[in-house]
């Protein structure tokens, strides 16, 4: 298999991956908005306990993508910065203000008013990044952004990004984020024998759930209006992937009806994973629609054979010591309740 | 004792200028000059002024807490709110 094929991958897996775990986090900041107004301690401590150990750890895949763009990709690189510029300046705003104010709300303990205010602006700077974070993955699956492939940008820089398969895409995905730290919050509560928070978060789960099944048929509508070439892409290829991700949509919602959390969020794993990859092979060989593919986009071969070796021997540490991270945070609250 | 820890942070922000100021007018050394490889979307002022004031608001809040800390401090969290 040609090296930029192996590194196309591995960039979704890992986009996969950060929205799977990173966007559960973000979800969880978001429902922060709701216990804003009602809330128990008890569940408030929940949310806490759940986000506290590895708020930001997930941000390495975020990371990661980034940097295999830069190296692997360097036009498409450029190209997306350029042009997506605004949102993501906005996404990255979002992530800094989310994790200073969680750390600054820990700290502020004994000053209820600075807590809250720290609250808020975790919960708002919790929305705001997933959103703008989608926004800018909807103005790429748009099409309309005026690259070349050399990675210039022609456009206008402040409101070419801004189209309403954009705005949906943003919403889409703050919705996303809501569902997934829904799932696993009723996971955990029921792990630790708490059964009404169980039933509060499979409650919102499978109301959030159903909006966003809702929100996806509607989302393939803006798809075919807006973007064409996706659109076409998915017709011809990618349409086995769009059912696979009807079917395990609809089974993670029935899961969670019969409170097997676990299944559910292996359901709603495969739902995400299989819209990101329906998108990835629609769009293949581009990397940025409408004009850069990854055979014009790529860095030199001995470069992308170095990187995949590098990145081969980082997963050898990384995985071991991230799954370590998850067992040693996860684990003590689970042994003291069981 | 109490000076050693805002000196390090000192030397540390002094170093990294030096790297910084030192290899202009390069970015890339021989290669691409900081004027060439400078982003051509406008308006970097004003997200030069925005980063400014996000980072402003982050300090005061840090000042904020950190007095706070010193006034009632975390058991396990009294010297590091003494030391700044």
């Amino acid at each position: 298999m040609a090296p930029e094929v192996i590194l196309l991958l591995i960039v979704w897996l890992a986009l996969a991956l950060y929205v799977l775990l990173g966007g559960a986090d973000f979800g969880a900041g978001i429902w922060e908005v709701n216990l804003a107004f009602q809330t128990s301690e008890k569940e408030r401590l929940l949310l806490h306990r759940a986000l506290g150990p590895v708020w930001e750890a997930n941000h390495v895949w975020l990371i990661f993508v980034l940097v295999v763009l830069f190296n692997g990709f360097p036009p498409a690189f450029a190209a997306l910065s350029r042009a997506l510029w605004l949102p993501l300046s906005l996404a990255l705003v979002g992530i800094v203000f989310r994790g200073a104010a969680f750390a600054f709300r820990v700290y502020s303990v004994g000053a209820t008013r600075q807590q809250l205010a720290w609250g808020v602006a975790f919960a708002v700077a919790s929305t705001m990044a997933p959103f703008f974070l989608g926004a800018a993955a909807g103005a790429m699956a748009s099409g309309n952004l005026a690259v070349t492939p050399d990675g210039r940008f022609t456009g206008d820089y402040l409101f070419d990004w801004l189209s309403p398969l954009a705005i949906f895409t943003g919403f889409f995905t703050v919705g996303v984020c809501a569902y997934l730290a829904a799932v696993y919050l009723a996971r955990e509560a029921t792990i630790e024998k708490e059964r009404d928070l169980a039933e509060l978060w499979r409650q919102r789960a499978l109301a959030t759930g159903i909006w966003m099944g809702v929100l996806s048929v509607s989302g393939l509508v803006f798809l075919a209006i807006e973007s064409p070439l996706l659109w076409h892409g998915f017709q011809k290829r990618a349409w086995p992937l769009v059912i696979v991700s009807l079917v395990t949509g609809f089974a993670s919602l029935e899961m969670l009806r019969r409170r097997h959390y676990t299944t559910a969020i292996c359901g709603v794993a495969a739902t995400v994973g299989s819209v990101l990859a329906g998108w990835g092979v629609a769009q293949y060989p581009a990397l940025v629609l409408p004009s850069i593919t990854i055979y014009q986009a790529k860095a030199p071969e001995p470069v992308l054979w170095a990187m995949l070796g590098s990145i081969l021997i980082g997963t050898l540490i990384l995985v071991p010591s991230l799954v370590w991270l998850f067992v040693l945070f996860k684990r003590p609250y689970a042994k003291k309740q069981s | 004792m109490v000076a050693s820890g805002p000196l390090a942070i000192c030397a540390m922000q002094a170093g990294w200028v030096v790297t910084e100021v030192g290899r202009q007018p390069w970015i890339v050394q021989g290669v691409m000059r900081t004027a060439e490889a400078v982003t051509e979307v406008p308006g970097i002022r004003w997200m030069f002024a925005a980063s400014l004031a996000i980072y402003a608001l982050l300090g005061i809040g840090v000042v904020v807490v950190l007095r706070l800390l010193a006034r009632v401090p975390l058991p396990q969290m009294a010297e590091t709110a003494n030391g700044a």
